[in-house]
């Protein structure tokens, strides 16, 4: 009897030990693990070629995806469009002045600091894959544990059959970089294998992804399945431009050897294509249940012009070369999936906003600021006026040989744009609100006048500030790429 | 009118007609924002015209007023000669002088005068054809075609040979952006 009692009493008391740290297993909070980072980067893709953007005939179904499950920015926009500068900005959060990009000659500084140093430090996985093309050698990146990228073309790559690069160590054309993704040939393809492999072998520890596109850059070829799509459709020209314009006088040279309409048309398809890849890696994170915990930005490093102006080009401080799409989907920050925002946020950005999705301190000498507390607002009510996150802001162009672009710098607010040409052309003042295409120049209006002066002023402020010399705050020792 | 016939002799003629032409439409494209959209848009398809046609048919122009097919190609040279003027002169607006007229070397336009020979080779060939046809005594060799294949021929072959020997496309553009780098950089 007393035996049995003992046994019972034992029994009991294993019972309450296993209850006990069952239940305290199920209300301890488990740490939270650090979200993914997804940074998704298109080449020359302009902010209302998407559907989401209300585009008449593209689609981009995936991208779109995104902006529905998240928050899209329609008012984003880089401070110097064109490859080289955007493409450091995005990656360090400085203006060209600081990080020394300033056109496709100058060399990325090995000094400059990315964001990847800092999430590395904090426990991240990090990779970039695809299109570097900065000038200079290819770089050994401190804080990147997986560097793919080419130098074929001078960095441009090709749309098929680029060979790569891991680690600094080149490759054969078809060989692939990581290890279990395929080469098939199409840039747009294997770029997303690779990223897709890369996602699936990191799965289980938190990893930041730089997955940057050649697409939809020139020469603008689609893949098989997306070419001839948008055949039977009518483009509409802007009223300024015409059929002839990529033919007239030198424009020719930039080897556009057909009509605009038709060029515009091979623009749109490699955009669908490149959306087409955007949805399988999408796909991958939902089918490895990493959708809920990763930070996923579709962006594109400048935007472009089709006629508007009558040029066809980057470079120039006009809505369609500097405005890019933004979109970002993070199911952790609250928002209200769908959301639009209309402040003006640039490329210098992204870099703060990741540190602070990664509860990251934002280092004094980036110049951007997080857009974390846009994606915070969650219903339309706590939405603030537009211009609170940011009245106004600086782009600049610097000279880039051979291209007959002037240099310039301008001022962009919500309502107005100065531009101020260093020669060749007179500087130009818009009122966006009543000229949204920038039509109508203001400069010697003298209703304007003084509206000119206060833009001078601020223009000439924000260029003290960008130039201003900021110590660069470098996260400890850090892991480089070997 | 009198004076001007004086002044130009019959085989530049067609030279100077299209090389006015070329002057009043690219007057019209570039600066006549003015102007009706469809009157720019046409003087832009003209201007094409001019420059990429041009060379052929002032060639062509010049040997029916008697000029030799050398003499002839001098004269057709002129428009494209005249436009890279002004294309290095605008490079040279932004870049400045020595920089523009390294612009003024890109591959491109080396290209395009390979290309004016072609276009002139197929304008001799016309009149080859023509004096033949007509009996004409003005008729030389045909031989001389082939003369006008020997700018592209050349190109191609530095081109290949470039790429071969150091991975750049030399002419057409990353090798000589790297042209650019080592002189201006």
């Amino acid at each position: 009897m007393r035996k049995t009692v003992s046994f019972l009493t034992m029994l009991s008391l294993l019972c309450w030990a296993w209850a006990s740290t069952s239940a305290e297993g199920e209300l301890t909070p488990k740490p939270k693990r650090l979200p993914n980072i997804v940074f998704i980067l298109a080449d020359d893709h302009r902010w209302d070629f998407l559907g989401a953007m209300g585009h008449p005939f593209v689609e981009t179904p995936n991208i779109d995806r995104i902006a529905k499950e998240g928050v899209l920015f329609e008012n984003a926009f880089v401070t110097s469009s064109l490859c080289s500068p955007s493409r450091a900005s995005f990656l360090t959060g400085q203006y060209p002045e600081q990080h020394g990009v300033k056109n496709n000659f100058t060399p990325w500084d090995n000094a400059n600091i990315t964001y990847f140093e800092y999430l590395k430090q904090a426990g991240y996985h990090t990779a970039f894959i695809g299109k570097w093309h900065m000038p200079g050698a290819i770089p050994r990146l401190r804080g990147m544990d997986l560097f793919v990228t080419f130098d074929h073309m001078g960095g441009q790559g090709a749309y098929y059959n680029t060979p790569y690069i891991v680690n600094g160590k080149a490759l054969k054309a078809g060989e692939t970089p990581v290890p279990g993704a395929k080469v098939n040939g199409y840039i747009t393809d294997d770029l997303t294998n690779f990223a897709m492999q890369y996602v699936e072998d990191n799965q289980d520890k938190p990893f930041a992804l730089y997955l940057s596109h050649k697409a939809v850059h020139l020469s603008m070829q689609p893949d098989e399945e997306a070419a001839g799509r948008y055949d039977d459709q009518e483009i509409r020209l802007p009223s300024e431009a015409d059929s002839w314009l990529a033919l007239a006088d030198g424009n020719f040279k930039h080897f556009l050897w057909s009509s605009l309409e038709e060029k515009i048309k091979d623009y749109a398809e490699t955009a669908t294509a490149m959306d087409q890849q955007i949805g399988r890696l999408m796909d991958k994170l939902d089918e490895l249940g990493l959708a809920e915990n990763t930070l996923l930005i579709y962006a594109a490093d400048n935007g472009y012009m089709w006629g508007e102006h009558r040029l066809i080009d980057k470079r120039w401080a006009y809505e369609e070369s500097m405005r890019v799409p933004f979109v970002v989907r993070y199911p952790g920050a609250g928002y209200r999936p769908g959301q639009r925002s209309s402040e003006m946020i640039l490329n210098l950005d992204l870099a703060p906003t990741l540190l602070d999705v990664a509860g990251l301190k934002i280092p004094g000498h980036m110049q951007g600021k997080s857009v974390l507390p846009l994606l915070q607002s969650r219903e339309s009510g706590d939405q603030k006026l537009p211009g609170e996150f940011r009245d106004a802001w600086m782009y600049r162009y610097f000279e880039d040989f051979p291209y007959p672009v002037p240099a310039q710098t301008a001022l962009r607010t919500q309502r107005y744009k100065l531009i101020d040409y260093e020669r060749g052309k007179r500087d130009e003042l818009f009122d966006l609100q009543s000229d949204p295409r920038e039509q109508h120049n203001l400069i010697d209006d003298p209703a304007h006048a003084a509206v000119q002066a206060r833009l001078r002023q601020q223009l000439q402020l924000q260029q003290q500030q960008a130039a201003q010399t900021h110590t660069r705050q470098a996260p400890a020792a850090v892991a480089s790429v070997e | 009118m009198h004076m001007l016939n004086t002044l130009i002799q019959p085989q530049w003629r067609t030279a100077m007609v299209l090389l006015v032409t070329a002057i009043v439409m690219t007057l019209v494209y570039d600066f006549g924002l003015a102007l009706p959209v469809i009157l720019r848009n046409t003087a832009g398809v003209i201007l094409f015209g001019c420059i990429i046609l041009g060379a052929g048919v002032s060639y062509i122009g010049a040997r029916m007023k008697g000029s030799s097919p050398l003499q002839a190609t001098k004269i057709g040279l002129l428009l494209p000669v005249l436009w890279h003027l002004k294309e290095i002169w605008m490079a040279g607006q932004i870049f400045g002088l020595a920089a523009g007229i390294y612009a003024g070397l890109q591959g491109f336009y080396l290209f395009y005068y390979a290309l004016m020979f072609l276009v002139m080779g197929a304008a001799h060939l016309c009149c080859e054809l023509y004096y033949l046809l007509g009996n004409k005594e003005q008729s030389c060799s045909w031989g001389v075609s082939g003369y006008f294949l020997l700018p592209m021929l050349l190109l191609c072959a530095l081109e290949w040979l470039g790429w071969m020997l150091t991975g750049l496309d030399i002419f057409m553009f990353q090798g000589f952006l790297q042209g650019y780098r080592f002189l201006f950089t």
